[in-house]
């Protein structure tokens, strides 16, 4: 008996189709996937049903019973409660108080009621507290936590209110192999004590290790619902992709002319520790392991966001003393985060707003010919294939994929010499990936010098020429040529 | 272990941002002490906090709203509107006990019920607070000048004389004061600051995480309603008469004096205690300034200048405690 069931959902965003007549059902005791690219409207069919966003038209029925969600009060009520892909947090709350946000247990009438509001969140703490990390508490704000706990108070919030239907969307997106597992034995569970859980991700592993059914979206309609065991991955897709082939010219031309580009010697900082690597023109190298292994804090202090302890960066053959973003830029150093949030976007502003302020830096200029410079933009982003309607649109109105192609097209325009890529292609959709990376290996074959991170295995092993695996901050192995394969990186990975 | 220490006192202003303003606010009576030996006596202490007592309820009103990352910039109006109504009602009336209990009453209920607007104009119809509550402001203000065209209207005796009465030794001030920190107290262990603080740190966050966010803030406006009029009690016994103007000058000084007790204007982080704090910054600076011996005609630019140091210290040590 299906316990959910969507029908003839439609939502428009002014022009923008964001969901059209899409119909869905779910069961009891099933774990349903949704999948689609970036922008297919998974997060907006999840907001509608947890009430969040008003479909224009459609309707929503809970055990056969048509029911109307004006907010997400009442789907709460209804027994439905969501992971937002971008979180309900409050920042400033500590965890336990987030877990319980909604519902605190109160004593005297108006108090909070704080052993048991501790003992309720104990329950949960302890599902994730080998996993988590030493610094997670339930005490600490959020503000102090990094992505992949955060993504974990916002699961907790969502088992602690231990609704019929969860909905997940996109909960995995930070966190890391053993977090996963974790979170999947979980999920096991509810499937198993008759909850209904909607799950997104764009993980091909994770969707086949838990999804009882999928339903694939493409370009706000839905394609397909089938039994997982019914497909392969090589169907779900091209039915997600449609029509847009896939292939993807990885022979580069070896150019390399051995001449290094950045040369780091024994720099430290925070969350890394004596790091020397060397990397020549035209090559990508590939920095690996598990999640917050230090990897990130080092290409932000190449680039200066974060202070060095010590050590030295070498571009070229100039010593590179104080770092600072501004002074990066100047040498030619790029960094692009997949944290568009964080890094990337000014929200609120034009795609033009968000394309040149880096141009404007490097030109010094205090007027410009905004006709005059427009081509440059609509160029590089068509190069990334950015979906767009008008270079005046607000940047936030994007998809994630579009986005984050908008922040690569602000650091391309002003061809850079040194890309320092943070997970670049952090939760965006599978073909605007092979987009970004055919991208990557052209300015390689140009000449440019791309250090990788990627928390997506694949995508590392796939398309850098060597890989440093880092663990606990430091470099424990250089893998090349014939010894870059999964077993020899997920072996350093989960050495300790 | 050097790094240890330097962990703890990093943990302890995370957890109670208004530390800095603690330190800052010992610093100032220190030095107060230094040029004027006297100002460090109970009896001074006590002189400045019943001199400071309504700015600092002004304060504490304020922070509910900033909690919710809204502003009130009418509090100095709703101040003036209900000073004049008790003092006009009491005069009325005459100023017998039933009488001032009756103003009392009066009182909170005009302060309410401007919170009532306040909370309808803003987080009802959606206008910007800063520019809906400085329009409510005038609409308040001139309400109070209505009511008491001009100055002057003394408040009756029994009113002002229990204000500056000692009970067993201790004046009414501090009684008023510890009812005050004891009600903060209970609010700030209770649900719904919890929940007006989650508010304010980010309203679709709140408002996907089930929460109520309009309700959530017309209540904090009603909070900062009711502790307005609470604070416009205090004035009332501190001028002993009724002026229609007499909120104008505090309101800018409540939202300084949340930011200097670590509150963050965006929301969903701010501190009553540092609020009140704040208020004793600014008095004592005003002191200080008076003290040193500052020609009169360097006063204000002197105050000023002290105010804007006392703010970016505490915000100097809270970005270095949030790095
Ligand atoms: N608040 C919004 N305003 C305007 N457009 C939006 C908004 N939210 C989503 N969209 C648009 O709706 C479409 C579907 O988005 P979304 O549901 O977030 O996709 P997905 O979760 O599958 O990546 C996208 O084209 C996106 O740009
Ligand atoms: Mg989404």
């Amino acid at each position: 008996m299906s316990l959910l069931e969507v029908k003839n959902i439609s939502k428009k965003y002014g022009a923008t189709i964001a969901l059209n007549n899409c119909n869905i059902s779910i069961n009891e005791s099933e774990i349903h996937v949704l999948i689609g690219s970036n922008g297919s409207g998974k997060s907006t069919l999840c907001k509608i049903i947890s009430g969040s966003v008003q479909a224009d038209e459609g309707e929503i029925f809970i055990k056969n019973k048509k029911k109307i969600i004006k907010n997400p009060i009442d789907s709460k009520n209804l027994g439905i409660s969501t992971f937002y892909q971008e979180l309900s947090i409050a920042n400033h709350a500590s965890v336990e108080d987030n877990v319980f946000m909604s519902n605190l247990p109160s004593k005297y009438f108006f108090l909070i009621d704080r052993k048991k509001l501790r003992n309720s969140a104990l329950k949960f703490y302890n599902l994730f507290k080998n996993v988590a990390g030493e610094d997670f508490s339930l005490s600490t704000p959020v503000i102090q936590l990094r992505e992949d706990q955060r993504q974990i108070v916002e699961i907790m919030k969502v088992l602690a209110s231990n609704t019929k239907i969860m909905i997940f969307d996109e909960p995995t997106s930070a966190l890391d192999k053993s977090q996963v597992e974790c979170f999947f034995k979980i999920l096991k569970n509810l499937k198993k004590q008759g909850h209904s859980i909607i799950f997104i991700s764009h993980r091909m592993n994770e969707i086949f290790e838990v999804g009882d059914k999928i339903t694939i979206l493409r370009d706000a309609e839905v394609i397909s619902t089938n039994k997982l065991s019914d497909v392969d991955q090589d169907t779900i897709i091209k039915r997600m992709i449609g029509e847009k082939n896939l292939i993807l010219n990885l022979k580069r031309k070896s150019n390399q002319i051995k001449t290094p580009a950045l040369t780091i010697r024994n720099l430290c900082g925070k969350n890394f520790d004596n790091i020397s690597l060397e990397i020549l023109k035209g090559e990508i190298i590939g920095i690996g392991g598990l999640h917050g292994q230090g990897q990130s804090s080092l290409l932000r202090s190449i680039f200066g966001i974060l202070p060095k302890k010590s050590g030295n960066i070498f571009i070229e053959n100039k010593i590179l003393n104080k770092t600072s973003p501004r002074k990066s830029i100047n040498y030619g150093l790029s960094y692009i985060s997949g944290d568009r949030k964080r890094d990337g976007i000014f929200p609120g502003r034009s795609i033009f707003e968000n394309i040149f302020p880096i141009h404007f830096y490097k030109n010094k200029k205090i007027f410009t010919n905004r006709n005059g410079i427009q081509p440059l933009a609509n160029n590089t982003l068509d190069l990334l294939k950015t979906v767009y309607s008008s270079i005046n649109q607000e940047i936030t109105n994007l998809s994630g994929g579009n986005q984050q192609k908008i922040i690569i097209a602000r650091w391309l325009i002003n061809s850079p010499l040194i890309l320092l890529l943070d997970d670049p292609a952090k939760g965006i959709d599978l073909s605007a990936k092979a987009d970004l990376y055919s991208l990557i290996n052209q300015l390689a074959e140009k000449g440019v010098s791309i250090i990788l991170y990627s928390s997506d295995d694949e995508e590392l092993l796939t398309y850098s020429d060597r890989i440093f695996v880092f663990n606990n901050g430091k470099i424990t192995k250089l893998l090349e040529g014939s010894e870059k394969n999964k077993y020899n990186l997920y072996e350093a990975s989960y050495d300790n | 272990m050097h790094k240890n220490n330097k962990n703890i006192s990093l943990q302890l202003i995370r957890n109670f941002p208004f530390i800095p303003s603690l330190i800052i606010l010992i610093v100032l009576i220190l030095l107060n002490g230094f040029y004027e030996p006297n100002s460090i006596s109970i009896g001074s202490l006590v002189g400045l906090i019943s001199t400071y007592l309504a700015l600092m309820l002004l304060a504490v009103a304020q922070t509910y709203v900033v909690m919710s990352a809204d502003i009130d910039l009418s509090v100095g109006g709703v101040i003036s509107l209900v000073n004049v109504s008790i003092v006009a009602f009491m005069d009325h009336f005459g100023g017998g006990v039933y009488v001032v209990l009756l103003s009392l009453l009066l009182g909170i209920i005009i302060g309410i019920l401007c919170g009532l607007i306040n909370g309808f104009v803003v987080a009802i119809l959606r206008l910007q607070a800063i520019v809906a509550t400085f329009a409510t402001s005038i609409f308040f203000m001139g309400l109070a000048l209505y009511i008491m065209p001009v100055a002057g209207t003394p408040a009756s005796d029994l009113f002002w004389l229990t204000y500056f009465e000692n009970y067993f030794g201790i004046p009414f001030v501090i009684y008023a004061l510890s009812f005050i920190i004891l009600l903060i107290f209970f609010l700030n262990k209770s649900r719904f600051v919890k929940t007006l603080l989650a508010v304010g740190d980010g309203y679709l966050s709140a408002f996907q995480g089930g929460l109520d966010v309009t309700k959530t803030r017309v209540k904090g406006f009603l909070l900062c309603g009711f502790f307005s009029a609470v604070s416009a009690f205090c004035l009332t016994g501190e001028t002993a008469s009724g002026d229609p103007l007499v909120g104008t000058k505090m309101t800018l000084l409540s939202v300084a004096a949340v930011v200097l007790g670590g509150g963050a204007l965006s929301g969903g982080s701010a501190s009553v205690i540092g609020s009140m704090i704040g208020v004793l910054i600014i008095g004592l600076i005003n002191s200080l300034v008076f003290f040193i011996g500052t020609p009169s005609e360097w006063q204000n630019l002197i105050q000023g200048l002290s105010i804007l140091i006392a703010l970016m210290i505490g915000i100097y040590i809270n970005i270095k405690a949030q790095a």
